[in-house]
């Protein structure tokens, strides 16, 4: 991660920027949205992601050690993603954030007993807490 | 099967809202199949996307009009990038630090 920061301050103009954006692995609820409504199933478990969090945050941390790049600005945002069916989720954090995800089996059973009521524009979704830093090159 | 991802479009709102794009070149490092690439692009003035996957790149060359966006995807990786000393304005981490 350092060597990619430092190749990019390579290839940075005077003052030019980089954008670091990403999601922090903090535990989110899984929610189940319906036309008039949500109810939250539980929280997903992130854990998984931690590591990956703090080997991101050393790297800048690094950088900005070394007088690269000073931090202009971090703010935090949250991504949500929507899917219509739970099987839909389940096979998508499988192929995608195996890794990264942990739903719990009683958060899972909760979501599916949510969605089984049949209510109308059911949606399942979680909202991933991310993190968006700018930083300048100096 | 595929979500949903950020309609309320968030990301976007936050980067757009966080550094001007407008005119400027950009290098996304990680740009994977092009999603996050094809939300800003019609703001920059030219976009290269580098990623080591080269099914997502061609994902991502593929629904991109490159032409109208002066966009370009390249197999390569953030430690070693193939590109001049000083020639970018911008360089975007998204989710691949």
């Amino acid at each position: 991660m350092v060597h990619a920061l430092k190749e990019a301050h390579r290839i940075l103009e005077p003052h030019g920027i980089i954008v670091d954006v990403r999601p922090l692995s903090i535990d989110v609820p899984l929610e189940v949205i319906y036309k008039g409504g949500n109810e939250s199933a539980g929280m997903i478990d992130m854990s998984p992601g931690r590591p990956i969090d703090l080997a991101a945050d050393q790297a800048v941390d690094t950088v900005i050690i070394d007088q690269l790049f000073t931090e202009s600005m971090i703010e935090y945002f949250y991504f949500t993603y929507y899917w219509t069916t739970m099987e839909g989720m389940e096979e998508d954090i499988e192929e995608n954030w195996k890794d990264e995800i942990i739903i719990p089996v009683e958060v899972g059973q909760r979501a599916h007993m949510l969605i089984n009521q049949q209510r109308l524009e059911t949606q399942i979704r979680f909202a991933a807490r991310m993190k968006l830093g700018i930083y300048v090159k100096l | 099967m595929r979500p949903i991802r950020d309609p309320e479009g968030a990301e976007l709102r936050h980067l757009a809202s966080a550094c001007e794009l407008t005119g400027k070149t950009i290098l996304e490092i990680g740009c994977g199949d092009g999603k996050f690439t094809r939300q800003y692009a019609g703001a920059s003035k030219k976009i290269f996307g580098i990623d080591p996957e080269i099914t997502d790149l061609r994902t991502a060359k593929n629904d991109m009009n490159t032409s109208e966006y002066h966009s370009f995807f390249i197999q390569s990786m953030g430690e070693r990038l193939p590109f001049p000393s000083q020639s970018f304005n911008i360089a975007i981490f998204a989710c691949s630090l």
